[in-house]
């Protein structure tokens, strides 16, 4: 009987200390232990633009965790890896979404792409982001903010808005880097418009919106300013 | 002792046992016949049902074995099934999905088959999404799914495979 009870209760300090490994959370503080370890020369900056990202809710503690210690097992410079960083966290203060860039730089990480080219990838998109954000806040399409669009009225959520940049951008993006046709605003157009359609998470009243509010024109300059930096 | 002489008491033996035994081995036949019908009793049929069951347990055994074995041996990797993904590289030692749906961790693939085919069954509770990916074949080399509807052009020049999960009607993944 005395064994039963040692048995049940060893059992039952097993069970807690699992329950809590399980829902154990990564805090902004586990994150900005990982750029300490990193070495950063910058490291308030960093803490900075970060914490705003968090409250913001542009990046999860845990996504960031996730690519600071991606960063941690790469060979190169830290300046190299503080400069992935520094892209996203430029980003987050100039209140863009970060999905994109994020997922950009996880991915050379995992191709082993070396980090400059990461870096200047990390900067065209970002550049791209901050023109569809510019181009949608000049048609009325801002967070919290509501739209009116023929019978229906839509409040403008962080999700929605972060979510339709992003898509947006990740469009122009793609199809400049697909070698498609510059000149072509039409396509370009149509090339935006689906892919902001096949996201779930953008109304579809948003959709019809932007398809309303933004001209073909407006897509193929900034296709056009892809291109350029591309070139450069 | 010679070996004719040895046979002979072999003989002389045998024929002396045989005469002190006679009166058991007389009508030895007839008495074997007579008894067999007290032994019928064991081979009396048993009612029917319980080996018609076991028969047909046993053909349903077979045929069911033989769907497992058939699939097993002749269909290879479920490549038809939309939530499989397939990559022919017979070559390889190692293949590993890579993409937005793993958040870019390398989720080693099954394989290969005889036909050098690796597969890979994606997740249960995928988002309904757009997904970039690829292949990481032996740790370093990308390649993108030939099978794949959509294509994107990526860090150095390399392309990404598109999934759009739930795939409509009539796609393959």
């Amino acid at each position: 009987m005395k064994y039963l009870h040692s048995i049940l209760l060893i059992t039952l300090l097993v069970s807690a200390n699992v329950l809590a490994l399980r829902t154990e959370q990564v805090t902004p503080q586990d994150v900005y232990n990982c750029f300490r370890a990193l070495n950063v020369s910058d490291l308030q900056f960093l803490i900075n633009a970060y914490d705003k990202g968090f409250k913001d809710r542009r990046i999860a503690p845990q996504t960031a965790l996730t690519l600071c210690q991606r960063l941690a097992q790469s060979a190169a410079p830290i300046s190299l890896r503080e400069g992935v960083l520094r892209v996203i966290g430029l980003a987050l203060i100039e209140e863009l979404p970060v999905t994109m860039l994020v997922d950009k730089a996880l991915e050379g990480l995992a191709k082993g792409v070396a980090l400059e080219a990461i870096n200047d990838e990390l900067v065209q998109r970002k550049a791209t982001l901050g023109e569809v954000k510019a181009l949608f806040a000049s048609k009325g399409i801002r967070i919290s903010l509501t739209i009116r669009f023929g019978t229906a009225t839509l409040e403008l959520t962080l999700e929605a808005v972060d979510t339709a940049i992003t898509e947006a951008a990740r469009a122009l993006e793609d199809y400049v880097r697909g070698g498609q046709r510059i000149e072509d605003a039409a396509a370009i157009k149509a090339t935006v418009q689906r892919y902001l359609a096949s996201n779930r998470v953008i109304p579809p009243t948003l959709v019809s919106f932007i398809d309303q509010v933004v001209s073909a024109a407006e897509w193929a300059q900034l296709a056009q300013n892809v291109a350029n930096r591309l070139k450069r | 002792m010679h070996e004719h002489e040895l046979e002979q008491l072999i003989k002389e033996t045998v024929a002396q046992h045989t005469a002190a035994y006679q009166d058991r081995i007389e009508d030895l036949e007839y008495r074997v016949v007579d008894a067999l019908p007290d032994r019928t009793a064991v081979l009396e049929p048993r009612p029917a049902w319980p080996m018609r069951l076991a028969l047909a347990a046993t053909a349903l055994v077979i045929f069911l074995g033989g769907f497992w074995l058939g699939g097993t041996l002749s269909d290879g990797p479920p490549c038809a099934d939309p939530d499989v993904l397939c990559l022919v590289y017979p070559n390889a030692k190692s293949v590993a999905l890579v993409g937005q749906l793993t958040y870019w961790e390398r989720w080693p693939m099954n394989g290969p088959d005889r036909h050098g085919i690796w597969w890979i069954r994606l997740p249960r509770n995928l988002e309904p999404g757009r997904y970039e990916y690829g292949f990481m074949v032996d740790e370093y080399h990308w390649v993108h799914d030939p099978r794949a509807r959509e294509f994107v052009h990526t860090f150095d020049n390399k392309i990404n495979s598109v999934l759009i999960w739930p795939p409509s009607r009539g796609d393959s993944p």
